[in-house]
């Protein structure tokens, strides 16, 4: 445990506070993740990296936790907006608008970290693993037992909802 | 993979991040694209600060004191004592 503890604690901490969780709740989650770590590491086949398999753990309990691992629906309500951007010809009916610099200022990066949590519990999981983390589909497909597709459509959800939400935000500041 | 012709299948292929993974004629279509299209470009620069702003909230690293409260909250949690609040 020591070992694990060490070399890992810090990014499941970490990965754990990144959800929006309060500092204790955050430790109380780490510390599941690592109990059912040391559970199940006698049946890690090594698939994919202890730090991605603990991160698998720790977004599964995330969102056993809230009880709200509904199945991605058919459709959501970000598929119209988005389709709605565009005319029959496929060129943007209205353009995105907000901001078209590369550079992060604060005021944007506050918007855009208030509006994840307006994200399903799954759309954030998908996308904290890949923007945040820094995992590659594969690893995230392992580490919540998702489809590439089904990681796709929510990777696209979730971008769309975000960047909707930071353009809204933009003309009302 | 539709073909990236338009404004609508190059922010598909940007949003579900099938960018990189697309072949050689379809990456050369988007990028030929972006490269005359400022409303997609636009676009994919606001998706890409979507991934710096989550990025940016991590901060310092947990110090050595918070690392062994966590090791001592698991191995309760491995003798079966849960962890109930108020018990550190």
């Amino acid at each position: 445990m020591e070992s694990a503890v060490r070399a890992h604690g810090a990014d499941v901490l970490h990965a754990a506070m990144a959800l929006g969780l309060r500092e204790d709740e955050a430790e109380e989650l780490a510390a599941e993740t690592f109990a059912a770590f040391l559970d199940a590491a006698p049946r890690f086949e090594g698939r994919s990296t202890v730090r991605t398999f603990l991160l698998g753990i720790l977004y599964r309990k995330a969102l056993e936790r809230g009880r709200e691992r509904a199945k991605e629906r058919a459709s959501d309500p970000i598929d119209e907006v988005f389709e709605s951007r565009f005319n029959l010809m496929g060129h943007w009916s209205r353009p995105p608008a907000g901001p078209e610099e590369e550079t992060l200022t604060h005021e944007v990066s506050e918007m855009i970290s208030e509006c994840l949590e307006e994200l399903k519990p799954l759309q954030k999981a998908v996308f904290l693993l890949k923007e945040f983390e820094g995992e590659s589909n594969q690893a995230i497909c392992n580490a919540l037992r998702l489809s590439d597709t089904h990681l796709r459509v929510l990777l696209f959800r979730a971008r769309n909802k975000l960047r909707e939400r930071l353009e809204q935000r933009w003309w009302r500041r | 993979m539709r073909l990236p012709v338009n404004c609508h299948g190059v922010a598909l292929i940007i949003s579900r991040g099938e960018f990189e993974g697309a072949g050689r004629i379809p990456a050369a279509l988007a990028r030929m694209h972006l490269a005359l299209c400022p409303h997609c470009r636009r676009y994919r620069i606001q998706l890409e600060l979507l991934g710096k702003a989550v990025r940016l909230r991590r901060g310092r690293p947990p110090s050595p004191e918070k690392l062994s409260a966590l090791k001592k909250r698991i191995a309760r949690l491995r003798r079966g004592g849960g962890s109930p609040e108020g018990q550190d």
